[in-house]
């Protein structure tokens, strides 16, 4: 068969670690291991029925999810955080519409007590029109919650020092924002996201905000990242179901592309068909 | 009657209230899945019953929803 003689040519491991490349690429955060790549938000969404749909059609085993005010006739009203429940995937609280390190840190508290986990998603915002980090206040708050004993997934800025002072304080995975939360830009600095990746080699890395289309996050993924969060290219797009199964596919192209190494871009022409053997050569 | 704030409204409470009594007061089902702040500190479940409502508290009682 031609896959054995394959396999004796090149070596019966390489061969093997090709087919294995979809079963077992998985990989571990914080001490948890996941297989999907795809971390997916659970607000915007037009109905309850919609997000848990859009959630099983991601394959996301990590959900983002918030704690507001509540009103007491609200009681009992709450089917969508039922169903987040039902949907089996970890719990990634963020600390949404914080403006302060002293708020984050205070709601990351309230958080850890809530949703029974330590994972937090740590959100400080420095403006309220283009919901930028504040990098300063996260990295204040990142400090004190790691002391606290959180694993904290900051969402910050693509600031390499930023990234790399994060890292000192404790943090083990970092979110660079593709474009400003919401916008659907895209990756408005694959440059800076690539300089992060490649001064930062063993950070758990996720681009986190500003997805707009499914080749967005395959390119995320194709610089290397370790995984994308998204929530409203999915969640308002016209058909978050199947958008969220085309993201899915997207995420997994890239993480694929990413590890069969892909070719480098050139400014020469070269033909791939061989000229050697060109009929009507010299005839003219 | 003490004068505080829930939730970003002004609500009464009698002195010498504990945050567990109170909260049932101001329709808060201390069995539902709540957390709460006293003036952005957060208290946790196990001091509810020990922690009394002071004049001009402003208290955050919160619940899961949804996020990105």
């Amino acid at each position: 068969m031609a896959v054995d003689k394959e396999m004796e040519a090149t070596g019966a491991e390489d061969a093997m670690s090709e087919t294995q490349v979809e079963i077992s690429d998985s990989w571990d955060v914080y001490g948890k291991t996941l297989s999907s790549r795809f971390f997916i938000g659970t607000a915007l969404y037009p109905s309850p029925e919609v997000m848990q749909q859009s959630i099983a059609a991601s394959k996301a085993e990590v959900v983002t999810v918030s704690l507001r005010r509540q009103s007491p006739q609200q009681q009992g009203g709450n089917h969508y955080w039922e169903l987040i429940k039902s949907s089996g995937c970890e719990l990634l609280p963020n600390t949404a519409g914080c403006h302060t390190a002293k708020e984050a840190v205070t709601l990351a508290q309230m958080s850890r007590e809530l949703f029974q986990t330590d994972w937090i998603k740590l959100e400080v915002i420095g403006d309220d029109y283009n919901l930028q980090p504040d990098p300063f206040a996260t990295l204040e708050a990142a400090e004190t919650l790691v002391k606290m004993g959180f694993k904290v997934f900051p969402y910050c800025t693509d600031d390499l020092v930023l990234c790399q002072k994060l890292r000192d304080v404790g943090c083990e995975v970092l979110m660079p924002w593709g474009s400003p939360i919401g916008t659907g830009l895209g990756l408005l600095n694959p440059h800076a996201l690539t300089t992060i990746r490649e001064r930062l080699p063993d950070m758990t890395l996720l681009v986190d905000a500003g997805l707009g289309k499914p080749s967005d996050a395959c390119r995320a993924m194709e610089l290397g990242f370790d995984a994308v969060l998204l929530n409203t290219a999915v969640a308002q797009a016209h058909d978050p179901v199947v958008m969220a199964e085309a993201f899915a596919n997207a995420i997994a192209a890239g993480r694929s592309a990413w590890l069969s190494g892909m070719i480098e871009a050139r400014a020469a022409a070269s033909a791939s068909t061989p000229t050697l053997g060109m009929p009507f050569w010299h005839q003219n | 009657m003490l004068e505080v704030s829930v939730n970003g409204e002004r609500a009464t409470i009698a002195p010498a209230q504990v945050l567990e009594q109170a909260m049932q007061e101001w329709g808060f089902d201390p069995n539902d899945m709540l957390v709460i702040a006293v003036n952005q500190t957060f208290v946790p479940r196990d001091r509810w019953a020990d922690t009394e409502v002071k004049a001009a508290d402003k208290i955050d009682i919160l619940q899961p929803i949804v996020g990105g």
